[in-house]
């Protein structure tokens, strides 16, 4: 193994890990975020997912607790249960309290700040292996911003991310399990991976299991060892044991484990293969660790390896979990790629040092992150607001601040509608059209009263109201059985109208307007918020249940 | 024993200092288009709340773990107690905005408490 030659002038070790750092924030975030952090709306959120979180984060601000779900995000109904798991919420708020930045900025900011830091976390795993391989391993978290894996934090897999962040810094822990009192170190990691997005626990479990078979089959599996894994578990299980209730009651109640192999998803991912000719390097990182069979610190690479297979368990059922690692290669093969183009090094040059490591991992992270060269993948940089834009931010802060708690809002086609949990940010019940029937109305030249509507909302937890300390009682089934989600709806029937003045298809829009000048005949039906000046338009109905627009078609 | 940790606590905070006034900086690079107060806040909000919990909870393993080791570590491990605690304190009716305040005092208090009281 390499003697290090930086240990004595850590200056230099910390001033790479700082720079890296601060590098991989650059790219991922800074870039991303217009380099402010600061913004006047939700910025760069590319897909409902992110709302989701976003508003379930601003409701926990307001309530000062996450013991309910927002009711704006469970179709309206009061005191469903929080059933979410609840660590990043929380970080993001009690961040945005000290910080003074808004909860939209800072639950997106942790994803990539604790991202960043599990590179260096990974750096301190590979380091008790060897220097030169964790040196040479770190370029390859820039790819943590590539392709599919970027689109796991512009789209909002953000708790996945989180749990995945505390999932690397509990193999830290296993690496260290020899250190005094490491039990209370792998309690609290692995209660947070459970508790920030559980399903990474079972990888977690998994890598356990190996480690202990890797101790056992080199009779170092010690009862000091065997002692400190119960007691860290017995911890987790006391740590997390009233969030495992919820996740017991509703999760396995809602979402139970079924077998099924998919091949594909739904959302952008990474297969093996984006990594193109760094395939080789990773290939002979797998052939050197053979090298090291007998080395007591090889747990990196077989953390390294086994990451890599539990991502492709998707063929034996594990689904959507399964891809959702990917997101994190650029952290977890950094060890086989780090270890292969080290060895490669080595041979070449015998006298190989870390500073020539150094060396040459800038120069990786050069061809990484600008080269653009065809046959390695590279960094892409993403630079839009996303989804959401002032306009429709302005009009969603109206309605949470100027309408009744209670009241129900009706949105009328608007292009982002579709991401529908950007429509949560108006912080109440909310309803909206289908744009197919809407479509069809426009077609016929119809001013149509009733019209299919969806309720939007989450709908992966039943909306759970806690019946017992074991028990709860899933409100969505009922909503179900009443047939509250389908078919048509009455229009006069709601408080609120929202009409966009301005879609990437303009019959939308000249609609919109049709719509909203018809409902404006009716002396009970108010403009509230908008004017010619303003792309939306707010209408309030004083008198919801009576006749409210004459149905007819357009002259 | 317990002067040389306190001499070494002084250090190791000198430098933990010193790397906050740097991540101001580097903040500020990577956000440019925003006021250097902007990044400080968020800087000095995350060490307050993760970097420096995080070092006295590790200052139990000060003799095993170099700094920079229990410093980067002690993020991830003052974020997952501020993050579980935090849930629970607000489920027994503790208020969530006062808990960026009161957690990192009680976190780095029980750091010390452990660190000190190592035998």
């Amino acid at each position: 193994m390499e003697k290090s030659k930086i240990s004595g002038k850590i200056s230099i070790e910390i001033i790479y890990i700082a720079i890296v750092f601060s590098f991989l924030l650059f790219l991922g975030l800074g870039n991303l975020w217009n380099h402010q952090i600061k913004h006047e709306f939700p910025y760069a959120y590319f897909a409902s997912d992110a709302f989701q979180h976003q508003t379930r984060a601003e409701g926990i601000k307001e309530a000062g607790s996450y013991k309910n779900e927002p009711f704006y995000n469970v179709f309206g109904v009061k005191d469903v249960v929080g059933y979410y798991p609840p660590v990043l919420y929380h970080l993001a708020v009690i961040l945005s309290h000290l910080s003074g930045l808004e909860v939209y900025d800072t639950i997106y900011f942790l994803p990539f700040f604790f991202a960043a830091l599990s590179a260096i976390i990974i750096y301190f795993v590979i380091r008790k292996l060897s220097i030169g391989s964790a040196i040479l391993a770190m370029p390859l978290a820039v790819l943590l911003f590539y392709k599919g894996a970027y689109t796991g934090f512009t789209w909002g897999v953000w708790p996945s991310l989180i749990s995945q962040f505390f999932l690397v810094a509990f193999f830290w822990s296993i690496a260290n399990i020899d250190i005094e009192k490491s039990s209370f170190l792998f309690a609290i990691l692995l209660s947070a991976v459970i508790m920030s997005h559980t399903s990474e626990a079972f990888f977690a479990g998994f890598m356990l299991t190996a480690y202990f078979t890797f101790r056992m089959i080199k009779k170092t599996a010690t009862k000091d060892l065997i002692k400190k894994i119960l007691i860290g578990a017995l911890l987790t299980l006391i740590i997390s044991s009233f969030y495992l209730v919820i996740f017991r009651g509703i999760w396995m109640e809602r979402q139970p484990y079924s077998y099924s192999v998919i091949k594909e998803w739904g959302s952008p991912t990474l297969f093996i293969a984006d990594f193109k000719i760094l395939i080789l390097f990773f290939a002979v990182g797998l052939i050197a660790c053979f090298l090291l069979i007998k080395n007591e610190n090889i747990f990196p690479i077989i953390m390294s390896i086994l990451m890599l297979l539990f991502s492709y368990t998707n063929y034996v059922g594990f689904g959507d979990r399964a891809f959702q690692l990917r997101y994190f290669w650029g952290v977890y093969l950094s060890v086989l790629f780090g270890f292969g183009i080290y060895h490669l090094a080595k041979t070449a040059y015998r006298k190989w040092s870390s500073a020539h490591s150094i060396i040459l991992a800038v120069v990786i992270f050069i061809v990484i992150s600008f080269a653009g060269i065809e046959y390695f993948p590279s960094y892409e940089k993403i630079s839009s607001p996303g989804i959401m834009n002032r306009n429709n931010w302005d009009t969603l802060q109206w309605i949470s601040k100027n309408t009744e708690q209670d009241a129900v809002i009706y949105f009328f086609y608007g292009d982002a509608y579709n991401q529908d949990a950007i429509l949560r940010n108006s912080k109440r019940t909310h309803k909206l059209i289908v744009p197919q029937d809407y479509a069809d109305a426009i077609n016929k030249k119809e001013i149509r009263r009733y019209f299919e509507t969806e309720s939007p909302g989450d709908g992966g937890g039943g909306a759970a109201i806690r019946k017992g300390l074991l028990s709860f009682e899933f409100k969505l089934d009922e909503m179900e059985k009443n047939k509250e989600f389908e078919g048509k709806k009455d229009i006069c029937s709601f408080d609120y109208y929202v009409f966009d003045k301005g879609t990437a298809q303009t019959a939308f829009a000249q609609y919109n307007i049709i719509m909203a000048k018809e409902l404006l005949k009716k002396d009970f039906v108010k403009l509230v918020y908008g004017n010619d000046n303003t792309l939306s338009i707010i209408l309030k109905n004083t008198k919801p249940g009576e006749d409210c627009i004459e149905e007819g078609t357009i002259a | 024993m317990k002067k040389e940790l306190l001499h070494k606590i002084q250090k190791e905070l000198i430098y933990i200092g010193i790397s906050m006034i740097f991540f101001v900086a580097v903040f500020k690079i990577i956000f440019y288009n925003d006021s250097i107060f902007v990044a400080a806040r968020l800087v000095a909000s995350l060490f307050w709340a993760f970097a420096i919990p995080g070092y006295f909870i590790m200052l139990y393993w000060n003799e095993r773990l170099e700094l920079k080791e229990r410093f980067v570590i002690g993020i991830a491990v003052a974020a997952a107690i501020t993050g579980i605690t935090s849930y629970y304190l607000g489920l027994i009716g503790i208020n969530i905005k006062w808990h960026g305040v009161a957690l990192p005092l009680v976190i780095s208090a029980v750091g010390i408490w452990f660190g000190f009281g190592k035998k």
